[in-house]
């Protein structure tokens, strides 16, 4: 999504068509043709400027309105809703592509978010952050935290960053073995992570985050015997540098960090030769 | 001093000239700037530089070709109005279509964007939606909707925004 003012003049923007089947459009005001994807003007009297990148979610509307609760949905237009396909996405996946990438990672049509504040480019396969959420990695020095929503659709994508110290993240009571378990770096040790994540006693700092677990969830039980079968787990993030919980807003909820939120960094889910083709030094996250 | 067979053929060229410029401004366009092919760059710079400058072009082409199609059309056999005529409707055509977004024949836009409260929605709580906010104002975009319309112009929190899927 974009900002529609240049150098002071608003643009009203209509669809004029495709490039390698990602669509092109045009202003009113100047007849300029802008890029969808990166929206650049690349022909027509605005033809170098650039659109105003707007901090945007794509997300469950479970989950947007549990955050936005007062928030406004666009209305389907009645004359075109038999235009609305629920399928299209399965659709969408098998038609052929106008370009691809032999001898790259991926398929053209594998999806991925991708995030353009980082050098080149990087591309988190949606496969491996569903498998790995959340996924912290460092792109030229910056700590980003991806993450996947508990819903399993919805996304999001901070600066790992925690008063300006780097911190790594993960999903609380996640169990032995999982894999993002696996990936965490040295810095996770200092904070034996499998006692927090198995709610051992082993640490005192387990015991520290059992009682905060205890007291922000009504469904979890202290004594083993009485643990019902595998309740809902609340979707929370635990913080690596100071142990405080988080949601999937980005902010504290618990903890010493309680009431700070993580910056967040703009992301788009793409397919993979779409965003290939407007990023061609990106780099693909690999776990 | 040419003879009045080479006139005619002078008119003829200058007819068919025209012509090829007043439907090639639309077609050529066209026919580069078409779904699941291959734009090259230098394609995608020759199709959006003509279908530029179609509107006028091609009117430009369809006057000029109406004043040669006239003054040939006492002179010529039957078979040349045919195909006078014939050059004529596409020229035509090609004149009107360059004044016509017909992209937005297959995705219409949305005219007037209309609004509802969250808890009025009946949108199911698994469907993907695109979400801003700015200040107080939160908007949900249903991905199913924009995937039809492309883009739509929005104001939200006092900010012009193009929401495109």
């Amino acid at each position: 999504m974009w900002t529609r003012t240049v150098s002071g003049r608003v643009l009203h923007f209509y669809l004029a068509g495709i490039n390698n089947q990602n669509f092109l459009m045009r202003d009113k005001e100047t007849g300029t043709w802008w890029q969808q994807i990166t929206g650049k003007a690349i022909y027509g009297p605005l033809k170098g400027a650039s659109l105003e990148l707007v901090l945007s979610d794509e997300l469950t509307f479970g989950e947007w309105k549990a955050e936005m609760s007062d928030g406004k949905v666009l209305a389907e237009v009645k004359k075109y809703v038999k235009e609305y396909d629920s399928d299209w996405e399965p659709k969408v996946a098998k038609l052929p592509v106008a370009i691809s990438f032999p001898g790259t990672e991926l398929k053209s049509r594998d999806v991925v978010v991708g995030l353009e504040m980082v050098g080149p480019g990087r591309a988190y396969p949606w496969e491996t952050l569903v498998k790995q959420t959340p996924v912290v990695d460092r792109v030229q020095g910056t700590p980003l935290l991806v993450a996947v929503g508990p819903d399993g659709k919805s996304f999001r994508v901070f600066i790992s960053r925690i008063d300006g110290k780097d911190a790594e993240f993960f999903l609380k009571g996640e169990t032995e073995g999982e894999t993002v378990g696996e990936k965490k770096s040295e810095s996770a040790a200092a904070q034996p992570e499998k006692s927090v994540e198995t709610k051992s006693a082993a640490s005192p700092e387990a015991k520290v985050t059992d009682v905060k677990a205890d007291a922000s969830s009504a469904n979890k039980s202290v004594t083993p015997a009485k643990v019902p079968p595998v309740p809902p787990k609340p979707w929370i993030l635990l913080d690596t540098a100071t142990a405080s919980e988080w949601n999937f807003q980005g902010c504290a909820i618990s903890g010493p960090s309680l009431g700070k939120c993580l910056d967040r960094v703009p992301a788009l889910k793409d397919y993979w030769f779409d965003w290939r083709n407007y990023h061609p030094n990106t780099t693909i996250y690999k776990h | 001093m040419d003879s009045p067979s080479d006139q005619r053929g002078y008119v003829w060229f200058l007819f068919l000239v025209s012509a090829v410029a007043g439907i090639g401004l639309f077609f050529v366009p066209a026919f580069i700037i078409r779904p699941f092919t291959h734009q090259t760059p230098t394609g995608l710079a020759l199709a959006m530089a003509l279908r530029q400058r179609a509107p006028w072009g091609t009117l430009v082409a369809a006057v000029v070709c109406l004043a040669l199609a006239l003054v040939l059309w006492g002179i010529v056999s039957k078979g040349r109005k045919i195909v006078l005529a014939s050059v004529m409707v596409l020229v035509a055509f090609s004149a009107v279509m360059a004044r016509l977004n017909y992209f937005e024949w297959m995705f219409h836009p949305v005219d007037s964007a209309q609004f509802e409260s969250a808890s009025a929605s009946k949108l199911d709580k698994g469907e993907m939606i695109l979400a801003l906010r700015f200040g107080s104002e939160a908007r949900a975009y249903p991905i199913r909707e924009m995937a039809y319309h492309h883009v739509l112009n929005d104001v939200v929190g006092g900010v012009p925004v193009a929401v495109t899927y």
